[in-house]
């Protein structure tokens, strides 16, 4: 019980203002640099069982899965380097919590929940500026930063119903959270100007809705789908202004294929409608388009009785980013490996997942790796 | 825990804790990356924006001063320092405990605080004496008597080059031929003499002690055992006259002087500028319609200060620390725009819209010269102060 009640404060600590994902140049645009709703085993395989690991929010048929109290946490690193009309940036760390969650079952009954918390978009920049500018007919050189903090959160809560071991449907309500702290000062060559400085918050809120079903007609293949609808996300300032853009309609499926019990395969396609949000950026000089998003995955081994202790993971990702500041759609490759490794009486996993990440278009180009490592932990089984 | 189970909990766990130092600063690459545009910069002269403006006199007088001025070798213009000393004892400290009467007087030095002065070569301050008892309301034409070749007691030498130090002048006890009948008290005066234009500049008691005079004895410190010893005084009273300027154009403004001016300016800044955006620099710009009055080469240093309320000329001045004041350096005889930094007060005034937008200029260092600066009003066609203000409009983070 006090396993169970650490474990539930551990997971209630992670205040959304913490849960953001990995970052990114291309994220100065739009809502910033979407959140991928993955887990840290689904990461290792290139997003590819997002539709079926319930450890990834993608899918709501998943909690209709848990069938004992099971708490999750992710931490990650992204390490990346970028260049962009002529300017180059390495060096660049950032470490996040891009997702928790808590699942469990309601007792003698196929129904159970899931309530997690993930980063739908990333907002966290500080971009450094020099330039001269003509004072009183006087050069005079100023330095910039514009810096922002934070992002959007998805809160989820998901309800799942196993009708069969073959099936199970399930539907969630999010709740889109969390703030952007922004700041921007400029500072002069001469102690004669005062610094400026603004800051202000930016409040996110929306709301979404989520629905999938999972089905696996036998043990060597399955099938998933889910559909997300959004509300617009306001984004609300200090000073009670406010700005709506549109969200995406989300589709998902993927496919589950065994590959004998110790291997399988996995794949998992999503399309999002980010053009909806065009005309409420077209002010911004933003860019919106529809991505396509796809992964791929195997795993060799696995973590239930009489599997590798070290299942090993491979993944490939082909992703559309949705925001550009002209008509070039960037694109996304994500090459990933991982592992994981039961302790605690079985108790508990460890998850790890490293991934190459390559971004082009636009103008830019980004390069990096993102590390990420998971603990699941069910206390009572 | 299997060993390798334990290594890749424990080397996971190590990864995510080494990593969480945060490096995110980038160059900015604008326009196509930069987040939310880019930050503004407006650089304007308001005109029109001083809404009434006034000069008041009276608030500080040379005795009042830190320093006193000393001008000659203008016949258009000059200034005479004067002072007074509380009389010397009738005996002197021998030692820590006794005291001895005094039985011979040798001599006097007196130590001037030069603060100021003319970089001309070979400046030297003649010492006059002047009789206790002179009215110390004199004005600078009613002294003429007391400042003639006979008065003469000595002369301070200020070597080229020095601009800041003590300088003194050693005066024999005979230039005193009735100190004993003054009671052993003595007046002094001092004057630039010859014909080139020079001035000099020395502390008050009210910056220290002022002038100290310093009286060389010989006293009895025991039956037929005398000792030499020295004593001092510091003035009573000191104080500086000079000639009267000019009068002033009607409706000027005017900020110096003795006794000194201050200028009060009433400003009204648009609300955009004001209420919405945040100001950088802003200047006060005053334009001369003489050239600034006073002694050759001397200058004159400008403050402005916040007023805590209107009162009229008795309005309170929200003080700033001397550290934090912007000065505004002005040459004698300049007839060049005069920028007073203001940057300060109107960060002031706006984080504080309820307080009254009057400012006023002043001199640093108020009647410690006759220098005097005279300047356009709103009434002066041409010749109105205008704000020149640097500013950032309102940043939008969300465009």
């Amino acid at each position: 019980m006090t396993t169970r009640i650490v474990l539930v404060g551990v997971l209630a600590m992670l205040s959304p203002a913490a849960l953001h994902a990995q970052n990114s140049i291309y994220g100065t645009r739009g809502i910033g640099f979407p959140g991928r709703p993955t887990s840290v085993r689904s990461l290792a395989l290139g997003g590819g069982a997002d539709m079926f690991d319930r450890g990834a929010s993608l899918n709501p048929a998943l909690a209709g899965t848990f069938r004992q109290v099971t708490v999750s946490v992710m931490s990650a690193t992204t390490f990346r380097q970028f260049t962009a009309n002529g300017v180059d940036a390495s060096g660049l760390r950032e470490t996040r919590f891009p997702m928790a969650f808590l699942g469990g079952g309601f007792r003698r009954s196929n129904l159970s929940y899931q309530l997690s918390v993930s980063t739908y978009a990333e907002r966290t920049f500080d971009a450094q500026t020099t330039d001269t500018v003509i004072l009183s007919g006087v050069p005079m050189q100023v330095q910039d930063q514009v810096s922002a903090d934070g992002g959007v959160v998805d809160l989820r809560a998901a309800f799942g119903y196993t009708p069969s071991a073959k099936f199970a449907i399930g539907a969630a309500y999010h709740r889109l959270v969390g703030s952007s702290r922004f700041s921007a000062t400029r500072t002069f060559e001469s102690v004669e100007f005062q610094p400026f400085q603004e800051d202000d918050a930016l409040r996110y809120s929306g709301n979404g809705f989520s629905a999938g079903v999972l089905w696996m007609p036998n043990p060597t293949v399955g099938f998933a789908f889910s559909g997300r609808l959004n509300s617009s996300l306001t984004g609300e300032l200090d000073d009670q202004s406010t700005v709506d853009v549109g969200l995406p309609v989300s589709l998902s499926g993927g496919a589950w294929i065994g590959l004998g019990t110790q291997m399988h395969l996995t794949t998992t396609a999503r399309w999002r409608s980010w053009s909806r949000g065009r005309d409420d950026l077209a002010s911004t000089g933003t860019r919106a388009f529809d991505t396509w998003e796809v992964g791929s995955g195997l795993e060799i081994g696995s973590l239930v009785e009489g599997g590798l202790r070290f299942p090993i993971r491979f993944g490939v990702r082909y992703a559309q980013l949705p925001y550009s500041p002209n008509d070039d759609q960037p694109t996304e490759w994500n090459f990933a490996v991982g592992t994981g490794a039961p302790f605690a009486a079985n108790r508990a996993v460890i998850d790890l997942a490293l991934q190459r990440f390559t971004r082009e278009g636009a103008g830019a180009s980004e390069q990096g790796w993102y590390f990420a490592v998971g603990i699941t932990v069910t206390p009572i089984q | 825990m299997r060993s390798g189970t334990f290594l890749v909990v424990i080397g996971g766990l190590a990864m995510g804790v080494l990593a969480c130092e945060e490096s995110t600063t980038a160059p900015g690459v604008c326009p196509d990356f930069c987040p939310t545009g880019e930050i503004q910069l407006v650089d304007t002269v308001l005109v029109g924006v001083v809404e009434a403006d006034t000069s008041f006199t009276g608030y500080v007088e040379p005795d009042g001063a830190i320093w006193m001025q000393v001008v000659g070798g203008d016949p258009g213009m000059g200034a005479r320092s004067v002072m007074w000393y509380p009389r010397f004892r009738d005996t002197v400290q021998v030692d820590s405990i006794s005291t001895g009467p005094v039985v011979e007087l040798d001599s006097f030095r007196l130590d001037l605080v030069l603060v100021d002065r003319t970089s001309v070569p070979g400046l030297a301050v003649t010492v006059h004496r002047l009789p206790p008892t002179v009215d110390r309301e004199s004005d600078f034409s009613s002294l003429d008597p007391f400042f003639e070749d006979s008065t003469v007691v000595g002369t301070v030498v200020i070597p080229d080059g020095v601009f800041d130090d003590t300088v003194s002048a050693i005066i024999p006890a005979d230039a005193f031929p009735t100190f004993q009948e003054d009671s052993q008290q003595v007046a002094l005066g001092l004057s630039i003499r010859g014909s080139t234009p020079a001035f000099a500049t020395f502390e008050t008691r009210d910056a220290n002690l002022g002038a100290l005079l310093q009286r060389f004895v010989k006293i009895e410190a025991s039956p037929g055992d005398t000792v030499e010893r020295l004593d001092f005084v510091a003035p009573e009273f000191d104080t500086f006259v000079d000639t009267d300027l000019t009068a002033p154009v009607a409706g000027s403004l005017i900020v110096g002087g003795t006794p000194s001016s201050r200028t009060f300016v009433r400003v009204l800044l648009p609300p955009s500028i004001m209420d919405s955006s945040d100001i950088v620099r802003a200047h006060l710009l005053m334009i001369p319609i003489e050239p600034a009055m006073g002694a050759p080469g001397d200058t004159l240093q400008l403050v402005a200060e916040p007023m805590g309320a209107d009162f009229g000329p008795k309005s309170p001045i929200i003080a700033s620390h001397d550290s934090v004041l912007v000065k505004t350096s002005v040459g004698v005889g300049t007839l060049d725009t005069i920028p007073v930094d203001i940057s300060a007060i109107m960060a002031f005034w706006q984080g504080d819209p309820e307080q009254v937008r009057i400012l006023v200029v002043r001199t640093r260092f108020e009647a410690a010269s006759m220098a005097e600066v005279r300047m356009g009003s709103t009434r002066t066609l041409g010749f109105q102060p205008l704000i020149r203000v640097t500013y950032v409009p309102p940043f939008s983070f969300v465009q």
